[in-house]
């Protein structure tokens, strides 16, 4: 993947957990971030 | 201490010092035991973000910051960090909210790679791919090779 989409991945994926109101996604909420970024098809779909 | 609180320090320090925690240290400030404080970090459970050495329970991953050095360097003035893989290079570059200086190598022919990354851009600036070997279904199989 071009790595300015992987960038555009990173700062989506990795939320602040410093914050007090961070909390681990779920499976589905993480899928929703990689579709989001542009990583769709087979190779990226989570277990 | 409960899991948030110690994420919170882990991370902290992490990021506003430049350095991975040890489990003494995380007991001193805590005031707990240090067989405790590495009872903590196997139990934090939480998600793939923060795994212990599966050998000495110390911090290994605390993602997308790696504790043991790798290829892949990130430098904010004094501070340094090292990350897991190429991804999260750049989300190291993304937590740490300064100007960055990114060092690692291409996985093809180990030329070297140097990218300077400030906190807005939208575009590392090099014409550059990223890799990834597995699929995302096997990505969590085996961590520490992924």
């Amino acid at each position: 993947m071009p790595i300015d989409a992987v960038l555009r991945l990173a700062r989506d994926w990795y939320t602040d957990p410093r914050s007090e109101s961070w909390r681990p996604r779920s499976r589905d909420e993480s899928q929703r971030v990689l579709t989001e970024a542009g990583f769709v098809g087979e190779f990226w779909q989570l277990p | 201490m409960n899991s948030s609180t110690l994420r919170r320090f882990i991370y902290e320090t992490l990021i506003d010092d430049g350095r991975v925690l040890s489990s003494g240290e995380i007991a001193t400030h805590f005031g707990v035991s240090p067989s405790d404080a590495l009872q903590a970090l196997r139990e934090m459970k939480i998600g793939k973000t923060i795994l212990p050495d599966p050998h000495t329970g110390e911090l290994w991953m605390v993602g997308p910051f790696s504790a043991a050095e790798t290829q892949y360097s990130i430098r904010a003035g004094n501070r340094r960090w090292f990350a897991n893989c190429a991804w999260d290079m750049l989300g190291v570059a993304n937590l740490v909210g300064e100007p960055v200086d990114i060092e690692t190598q291409c996985t093809d022919c180990a030329g070297p790679i140097g990218l300077h990354l400030e906190p807005d851009d939208e575009s590392v600036g090099a014409d550059l791919l990223v890799h990834f070997l597995l699929p995302a279904q096997r990505w969590y199989n085996d961590i520490g090779f992924t």
